[in-house]
């Protein structure tokens, strides 16, 4: 009897040291939903999907996540592969990602190429409450354009129109 | 009867001998006429090395009439631009009007045919040829442009190759930096032609490339060009521009003891940084030119000796180093011109009281100086170096403000001889500095944010203008209200001084002119309102985000304002290193933009329509440059050409964007949609509509303007239709079916 007392409250204590384990694991790492803007096949409209990101650094996490593409197969990628997003920073409601020349270097171009680029990832910043507007720079740095159609000195608002 | 024979076998006889000394044979060249291989359908013999061409065929190719008169045994051509040459059997001479050039053999009876000296003629009529002697190649095309001049531009700063038409061009990439190759095709050079080029420096090389039927100019210099291979050539009305970067023109030690530099164009921002044993001080200039030339050192007390040299070449750079006697440093003083820096040694000083209020940073200073100011982005930054000074008690290293315009300002000791204030700035602002005379010394006032300068009223017998100047770049917005006119113009950027500007008495059109603060989504705005006694329309002559903004009213009605004018711009996207798009199989985008652009340019042509293109050749242009041109213009239309390309291969159709930003927003929309309408019907691809997006050339042209996407460049089935001479006939048929009918509606209406 004692023996078996013995056993139940190493148990207790076992599965205690697991809950705190996992709360502090969920703590340090939260997750939250986002919506990643994805194309559809034919280049015309954006659908969101849902994705869990982590807290911490939010903004830059989602746009991360954005290059990664869809998991929806009949969604496709926005950002060409090898590209890497650098930074979002926030000043007031503006806020302004950068990334490498990839974007531009990599750009497969055309009007509704470059748009559905642009603004996959000013609606996925958009989304959250504090994001109005969205710059985009290339290595720090203004460009005239992405592919040649849209002008990058501009910042951008989240565009319904284009969302199916 | 004898008699006749005899003459008859005499002539025989003359006739062998003539043979026998001057052997014909048949000529063993390949012959070449406007690039095409014609040296199976024409004759042609050799005759003491000089190629003859059966005449007959000679007039056919060149589209010449021929009228032989055997009994003065004449030869005369006509061509279709009624040049017109004689040659006759037995004469060397080839008359052209009336000059006579000489051949070896004139004009030849071979087996009862004339053949003809092709060298000699067909430069008559405008064909330039070209003898390829080792593989017997003959080349024979005619140049579509005339090179007339090529000079130095008054500055020296750029090469002008003025031609009578411009024609197709390219710079071609060589490894050689003393060295640029500028091609032109199916190009010659006038006959007056002069090399105003070479020079101590440089040498120009013409060289006739008639395989390609192109002309090559070829510039070598001692020294490498600093020339701008992307966007260092650019197309005027006559001219081909190829720009270079200033030179370094004179430097100069002055007898008021200051350095002096001048360059035959602008000079940018120098750096300058001292280095010890031996004390020198570096100054290093940004895309400046080195040039050979004397300097002018008199004795004195600061500098011992001056060297110039090109540092770097990528990117450009101009050393000039000074080796100093003492521990001086010379500081830039406020430039005059852009064309000329000038530096004087400075005195040390101490500076104090550094302060900042009301958008003014302040400090004084006990001796003279010159503050060197610039602005730095990312955060953005003022930024003021102060040399030879030291700090004062009461110049703090940091002073936090978080004021409207300013966060915070830091000092420090940048290097031995400077103080550098750095002021964070919430936004890039305009910035000026002035002097003022103190009891203890100067007293030293940075300005942020820009002011007005002037604000003036210009009147001309038809039109009243109301000129708005500032003395940096602004935002604005120009309003119209009514009951009673009024010109409004709301302005951000700038700081409201119109309480210290004296303003223009009201005149002409102008009843009143009032000021006022205003804040509108929490933006600050200054707005200033012209009253109107009358309201005949008006337009704003300036660009967005300028130092002087132009309003034109006109007086009478009838005096309609200057017409948006006749011109129809055509865009082909992308060009030179920029391709656009590239399809599966290769097809660059900025080709297919350019041939269907040339195409709907010439249908418009045809229809007698005004057509100007931003580019007619593969070269690249700015966004900028294309909504500069066009709004230069009078131009009434901006169509902009694109194929359209997406990261799969089954996107397709074509669809049309117009903006509705732009200044005419309704006639965008409708020269879009009946450029959409016209694609669907003529070129039958799938319909994706028309789409209204801010893309840069339809959003800032001051005109009706939209830009079509073809098809998908991306999609294979619509890459090889793109391609197609065809499907791009269809296409420009589409385009110009589009806008004539909407110049009709125009016209309706």
């Amino acid at each position: 009897m004692k023996n078996r007392k013995y056993v139940y409250l190493l148990l207790i204590i076992a599965v205690i040291l697991l809950l705190v384990g996992l709360y502090q694991i969920r703590q340090n790492n939260q997750l939250v939903e986002s919506k990643l803007y994805f194309a559809t096949p034919d280049a015309m409209y954006l659908v969101p999907e849902n994705r869990l990101v982590e807290k911490d650094q939010l903004y830059l996490n989602t746009i991360k996540e954005l290059l990664v593409g869809p998991e929806n197969s009949e969604l496709r990628k926005t950002v060409p592969d090898g590209v890497v997003v650098n930074s979002v920073s926030l000043d007031g409601k503006l806020a302004t990602v950068d990334f490498n020349e990839a974007l531009i270097e990599k750009h497969w171009g055309g009007s509704s190429g470059e748009l559905i680029t642009i603004f996959s990832i000013v609606n996925t910043l958009t989304q959250f409450s504090e994001i109005e507007e969205v710059k985009i720079t290339i290595a720090g740095e203004t460009r005239e354009t992405l592919a040649g159609h849209m002008g990058l000195d501009d910042s951008f608002e989240f565009n319904q129109e284009i969302v199916k | 009867m004898a008699a006749r024979h005899k003459l008859l076998v005499v002539t025989i006889i003359i006739f062998c001998l003539f043979s026998l000394s001057q052997p014909v044979q048949a000529a063993d060249n390949k012959l070449y006429f406007n690039g095409k291989d014609i040296s199976d359908e024409v004759e042609t013999i050799q005759q003491e090395g000089e190629l003859l061409i059966k005449a007959r065929q000679f007039a056919k190719l060149i589209n010449a009439e021929l009228k032989w008169q055997p009994a003065i045994k004449t030869l005369r051509l006509t061509g279709s631009n009624g040049e017109v040459v004689k040659l006759m059997v037995g004469s060397p001479y080839i008359q052209i009007r009336k000059n006579a050039i000489k051949s070896k053999t004139g004009l030849v009876l071979n087996e009862g045919h004339t053949f003809l000296p092709l060298a000699g003629v067909i430069e008559a009529f405008g064909y330039l040829i070209e003898f390829n002697r080792e593989e017997k190649e003959v080349y024979v095309f005619k140049p579509e442009t005339v090179i007339k001049e090529i000079c130095w531009s008054e500055d020296g700063n750029s090469l002008e190759v003025i031609v009578d038409e411009l024609p197709p061009y390219r710079i071609v990439k060589t490894d050689n930096p003393n060295k640029i190759i500028l091609e032109i095709d199916k190009a010659r050079v006038a006959n007056e032609f002069t090399d105003n080029v070479s020079n101590n420096n440089f040498y120009l090389q013409v060289k006739n490339i008639a395989d390609s039927a192109l002309l090559r100019l070829i510039i070598t210099s001692k020294y490498p060009i600093p020339f701008n291979r992307d966007g260092g050539i650019s197309e005027e009305e006559d001219r081909l521009v190829l720009s270079f970067l200033p030179q370094i023109t004179n430097i100069a030690w002055t007898k008021n003891d200051m350095l002096m530099i001048e360059a035959n164009g602008n000079i940018n921002k120098p750096e300058v940084l001292y280095l010890e044993d031996p004390r020198r001080m570096v100054i290093d200039i940004p895309s400046l030119m080195f040039n050979e030339l004397d300097i002018n050192l008199p004795d004195n007390e600061w500098v011992k000796d001056i060297r110039v040299s090109q540092f770097k070449y990528d990117p450009v750079t101009l050393r000039i180093v000074l080796e100093m006697k003492n521990n001086d440093i010379l500081q830039e003083i406020p430039r005059e011109a852009g064309d000329m820096i000038a530096f004087k040694p400075a005195k040390e000083t101490v500076v104090d009281n550094l302060q900042y209020k009301n958008g003014q940073i302040r400090f004084d200073s006990t001796a003279e100086l010159v503050p060197d100011l610039f602005l730095l982005e990312d955060p953005a930054r003022l930024v003021i170096n102060l040399f030879n000074a030291e700090r004062g008690a009461s110049f703090l290293e940091e002073i936090e403000l978080d004021k409207q315009l300013v966060r915070k300002i830091r000092t420090a000791r940048f290097d031995e001889q400077t103080i550098r204030i750095v002021a964070d700035l919430a936004e890039m602002t305009g910035y000026g500095w002035r002097e003022e005379k103190i009891e203890q010394g100067y007293r030293y006032l940075i300005e942020l944010k820009n002011k007005f300068s002037a604000i003036n009223l210009v009147e001309s017998p038809d039109y009243q203008d109301i000129n708005i100047l500032l003395t940096g770049g602004v935002d604005y917005e120009i309003k119209k209200f009514s009951y009673p006119h009024r010109i409004v113009v709301d302005i951000e950027g700038a700081v409201d001084n119109t309480e210290n500007l004296v303003l223009p008495e009201p005149k002409g059109l102008i009843q009143d002119i009032r000021t006022s603060r205003y804040e509108l989504e929490g933006k600050e705005l200054v707005r200033l309102v012209f009253e109107l006694k009358e309201f005949n329309g008006y337009e704003v002559k300036t660009d967005p985000a300028t130092k002087k903004i132009n309003i034109h009213l006109p007086k009478e009605e009838k005096i309609a304002l200057p017409k948006q004018g006749d011109i129809i711009v055509i865009d082909a996207g992308h060009g030179g290193f920029d391709p656009g798009a590239i399809g599966q199989n290769g097809l660059e985008e900025k080709d297919v933009n350019l041939e269907v652009a040339l195409r709907v340019a010439q249908k418009l042509k045809e229809a007698g329509q005004k057509v100007v293109l931003t580019r007619s050749s593969d070269k690249f242009i700015s966004l900028k440059q294309r909504v500069r041109l066009a709004n230069s213009l009078p131009a009434k239309l901006f169509i902009s050409i694109h194929a359209n390309s997406f990261n799969n291969n089954i996107s397709s159709g074509t669809e049309t964007y117009y903006s509705d930003t732009n200044t005419n927003a309704a006639a965008s929309k409708k020269i879009a949609q009946l450029i959409q309408e016209e694609m669907t019907e003529k070129v039958k691809l799938a319909d994706r509509g028309i789409k209204e997006e801010s893309f840069y050339v339809v959003k800032y042209t001051r005109m009706p303007a939209a830009l079509l996407e073809i098809a998908f460049i991306s999609n294979p089935h619509e890459e090889v239709l793109l391609g197609q001479s065809t499907f791009q006939e269809k296409v420009a048929a589409a385009v110009n079916e589009a806008i004539l009918r909407y110049l009709q509606l125009e016209v309706a209406e």
